[in-house]
């Protein structure tokens, strides 16, 4: 077993300005089985939890398993206490990386949200990966406590450790360095699947900035109050950005929209004209017998599906981006990654359009 | 059933658009081969480039060996073009 002594700290996000016992829980994503918790008024206590997704390539696990040479991933177990001791929450947490690692550490954390860590023992060593065990440690304990999982997004990757004591400059540089990186990369994704994204990035931001308000409202320094105002600064270019977009699209849209209504009524209104005036010598009305009629669908339909294809794919991307994440992020990759350099699970979904399109060719054809 | 064919069509390109990318981009090319083909690794040579990325700590076992992998990934924010 080696035990490193080394001290670190952190600050669990609260917007109340303090942190209370009773709100401890396990977010949705995380599952306890049952004989595995034990909760009461002063003791809670989570046994054998799942936290495979502290790792970034959990996700891809489905398709890692099928690689030609079958590289496989430990699963992560973590076991965390919290006991309310007075005005303080005191703990440990232990990290296991299954016939690995076992990791523990000891915390504390103050009513105003700062948590303090104290050793860290390993059952082997883990020399070179202290940083990202200890933040690992970090955002375990965060998580129940701010009752959120959002690991792969927002603020869990926002806020930094600092050694040895709490140190609020860090933690607001980290807030202040995660608005102007959330603000560089909206100006720089303009296309049609991050629209719904970059619209809401103006509220999540905002709502983001409401823990900047509290953190230092609870720890005002000099540098706290500089970047405060920076971001400030920084959430006004975000919302500037977004509105002038927003702008530029609905003009744009509006001209697509009267284009298409234009043409829309001059088609239909001619057709409807030309077939009650004169209806027996109009050509176009008695061209087309049932059969003819039948057809003149299929292509009113091809037609139409190409003309909404772009505004349907946006849509759809977007949807799916937002309620499917995991999902999008795995086809994103897929994307950009060469066929050549998939293995067969990987080639086979990227086939799959090619398959379907080919087998509407192919009924195209039989039924004719 | 021609009707059905041609939905089978455009959902076949509604598809090919998630999948299919005629612009090649060196940039995620070479992340989604990180991620896809090497579990997401940020070796020494690794730069975020003001890009957002999680950061995480796997244990992966190859050819008997089991080693910690640091690694880095695009976030929801980091990943849109």
């Amino acid at each position: 077993m080696q035990n490193e002594v080394c001290k670190w700290a952190g600050w669990i996000p609260t917007n109340k300005g303090e942190i209370d016992f009773n709100y401890i829980e396990l977010p949705e994503n995380i599952e306890v089985s049952k004989g595995n918790f034990e909760i009461n008024s002063t003791k809670k206590e989570f046994k054998n939890l799942d936290v495979s997704y502290l790792s970034d390539s959990y996700g891809y696990k489905h398709y890692l398993k099928y690689s030609s040479k079958k590289p496989t991933e430990s699963k992560i177990i973590a076991n965390v206490l919290f006991e309310k001791v007075h005005d303080k929450i005191i703990g440990t947490a232990q990290i296991e990386y299954v016939k690995f690692v076992t990791i523990k550490t000891k915390f504390e954390i103050e009513k105003n949200g700062v948590v303090l860590f104290d050793g860290l023992e390993a059952s082997q060593s883990i020399s070179g990966f202290e940083k990202e065990i200890k933040t690992l440690l970090y955002v375990l304990v965060k998580t129940i406590v701010h009752g959120d999982a959002h690991h792969h997004q927002k603020i869990d990757i926002a806020l930094d450790i600092s050694d040895g004591d709490f140190q609020p400059n860090v933690v607001s540089k980290s807030f202040l360095n995660y608005i102007k990186l959330a603000e560089k990369n909206t100006k720089k994704t303009n296309n049609c699947e991050s629209i719904l994204r970059n619209e809401n990035i103006v509220f999540e931001i905002e709502g983001y900035f409401s823990y900047f308000e509290s953190f230092c409202k609870l720890f005002e320094t000099e540098q706290t109050k500089t970047d405060k105002e920076f971001a400030k600064n920084v959430i006004n270019s975000l919302k500037n950005t977004v509105a002038k977009r927003k702008n530029k699209e609905i003009f744009t849209s509006s001209i697509i929209t009267t284009a298409i209504a234009f043409f829309g009524i001059l088609v239909t209104v001619n057709l409807l004209l030309n077939g009650f005036w004169i209806p027996t010598s109009n050509e176009l009305v008695c061209f087309f017998n049932e059969q003819n009629r039948y057809y003149y669908f299929l292509a009113t339909l091809v037609f139409v599906l190409l003309l909404f294809f772009h505004a349907t794919k946006c849509k759809l991307k977007s949807y799916v981006y937002y309620h499917y994440y995991e999902q999008f992020e795995f086809i994103k990759l897929l994307k950009n990654t060469s066929f050549g350099r998939l293995n067969w699970y990987g080639k086979l979904i990227k086939l799959s359009p090619i398959v379907l399109i080919g087998v509407g060719i192919l009924l195209m054809f039989l039924v004719n | 059933m021609e009707i059905i064919a041609i939905l089978l069509v455009f959902v076949g390109f509604i598809a090919m658009s998630f999948l299919w990318t005629t612009k090649k981009d060196v940039f995620l090319e070479s992340e989604a081969d990180r991620c896809l083909n090497g579990f997401c690794e940020a070796n020494e040579s690794w730069n975020s480039n003001g890009r957002v990325y999680t950061k995480g700590l796997a244990v992966v076992e190859q050819e008997g060996n089991k080693r910690f992998v640091k690694q880095a990934k695009l976030c929801d924010i980091g990943i849109l073009q």
